[in-house]
C-alpha cells in the first residue's frame, strides 16, 4: 500500500469512528431522555453500549494487533445485540397491535404482513424500531473501520 | 480477502434479519385476547345493563359511552388492588371486574413498569406509560381506577 493510500484510509478510518461516536453518544442521549431502565428488558441496551464505547476507545489512536481484534468482536457484538433489539422491538409492537383501539377490532382479521409492516412501522406499539438500528449501524461502523488495520499487518520479514 | 469477508458477513447478516422481520404469520397472533377486544360495553353485565344492552357498535360511535361505562364499572366494583404488590392474576381479575377488555395483556403491562412511587397518586407514569399503546377511550382511567398504592 503507497503512502497516499494509507492516507486516505487513515482518513476514511477516522470518519467511521467518528460516526460511530455520534451515533454511540446520540443513543446515550435517547435511551436516557427515555429513561429506558424500567425493568431486565430495558437494560439491555446499555451493556451494548457500553460494547460500543470500549470498542470505539480501543480503535482510538495506535491500537496494537490484539487490541484491534478485541474491538472487532465488542464491535460484531454489538451489530448482533443491536439487530436483535430491532427484532424486539417490531415483535413487541407486533404483540401490541391488538392494545391500540384504532386496530383492536380488524386485528386478528388483518394478514401476517400488514401486522407486521404496522408493527414495523410503529404504526402500532410503543417501541421504537429505528432507536436500535442507529447502534446496529454503529457496531457495523466500528467493525468496518478495523478492515485493513495498519495493526492487523503481518509484520515483514 | 479479509474486507471481501467482512462485507459479505455483513450482508449475510443484513439478510438473516431481513429474513427474520419478513417470516411473519399467524402464529404469534394473539388470538385469545384479540377475541375478547371487542369494545368493553358489551362485556360485564353492568356494562350491558348501563348501555341498554345495544349490540357493539363501532368505537368511534361509542366512545363517549364507552368511557363513561368504563370509568363507572371501575368504579362501582370497588374492588382495588394494589399497583405494586399484586399478583398479575390479581390485577387480571380486578381489570375483569372493570370490565375492561384484554384485561390479562393490561395486568402485564402495570407489573412491568412497576414499582410506581406512592407520591405519584395519579400514576402519572403509568399513564403515560400504557398511553404509548393508543388504547380506547377511559381504558386507562378504568384501569387506575382499579389500582391504588403502595
Amino acid at each position: 500500500m503507497t503512502r497516499g493510500w494509507r492516507q486516505e484510509a487513515s482518513a476514511l478510518r477516522l470518519a467511521l469512528l467518528i460516526l460511530g461516536g455520534l451515533g454511540l453518544a446520540g443513543t446515550a442521549a435517547e435511551l436516557t431522555l427515555e429513561r429506558h431502565w424500567d425493568g431486565i428488558e430495558q437494560l439491555i441496551p446499555w451493556p451494548f453500549l457500553g460494547a460500543g464505547v470500549v470498542s470505539l476507545g480501543l480503535l482510538t489512536g495506535r491500537p496494537g494487533r490484539g487490541t484491534v481484534q478485541l474491538a472487532r468482536v465488542l464491535a460484531a457484538a454489538l451489530f448482533v445485540g443491536a439487530s436483535i433489539g430491532v427484532w424486539r422491538h417490531v415483535a413487541a409492537n407486533y404483540d401490541a397491535g391488538f392494545l391500540d383501539f384504532r386496530y383492536a377490532d380488524r386485528w386478528p382479521a388483518m394478514s401476517g404482513i400488514d401486522r407486521w409492516w404496522h408493527a414495523a412501522t410503529k404504526t402500532v406499539g410503543p417501541a421504537p424500531v429505528l432507536a436500535p438500528a442507529v447502534l446496529a449501524q454503529v457496531g457495523l461502523a466500528l467493525l468496518f473501520a478495523t478492515i485493513r488495520h495498519p495493526a492487523l499487518r503481518k509484520p515483514v520479514a | 480477502m479479509n474486507a471481501r469477508l467482512m462485507l459479505a458477513g455483513a450482508a449475510i447478516g443484513v439478510a438473516l434479519l431481513a429474513a427474520a422481520c419478513s417470516n411473519g404469520d399467524d402464529e404469534n397472533t394473539p388470538t385469545a385476547a384479540a377475541t375478547t377486544a371487542a369494545p368493553a360495553v358489551t362485556q360485564t353485565a353492568a356494562a350491558s345493563t348501563a348501555t341498554g344492552a345495544a349490540p357493539a357498535t363501532t368505537a368511534t360511535t361509542s366512545a363517549a359511552t364507552s368511557t363513561a361505562t368504563l370509568a363507572a364499572t371501575a368504579a362501582s366494583t370497588g374492588q382495588k388492588v394494589s399497583a405494586n404488590n399484586a399478583t398479575i392474576a390479581e390485577l387480571t381479575a380486578a381489570f375483569e371486574a372493570a370490565g375492561i377488555s384484554s384485561a390479562s395483556r393490561w395486568a402485564r403491562e402495570v407489573d412491568e413498569y412497576r414499582p410506581y412511587a406512592e407520591s405519584d397518586t395519579n400514576l402519572n407514569k403509568l399513564r403515560q406509560e400504557l398511553a404509548k399503546y393508543n388504547p380506547g377511550p377511559g381504558v386507562v382511567d378504568a384501569i387506575v381506577a382499579t389500582l391504588q398504592l403502595p
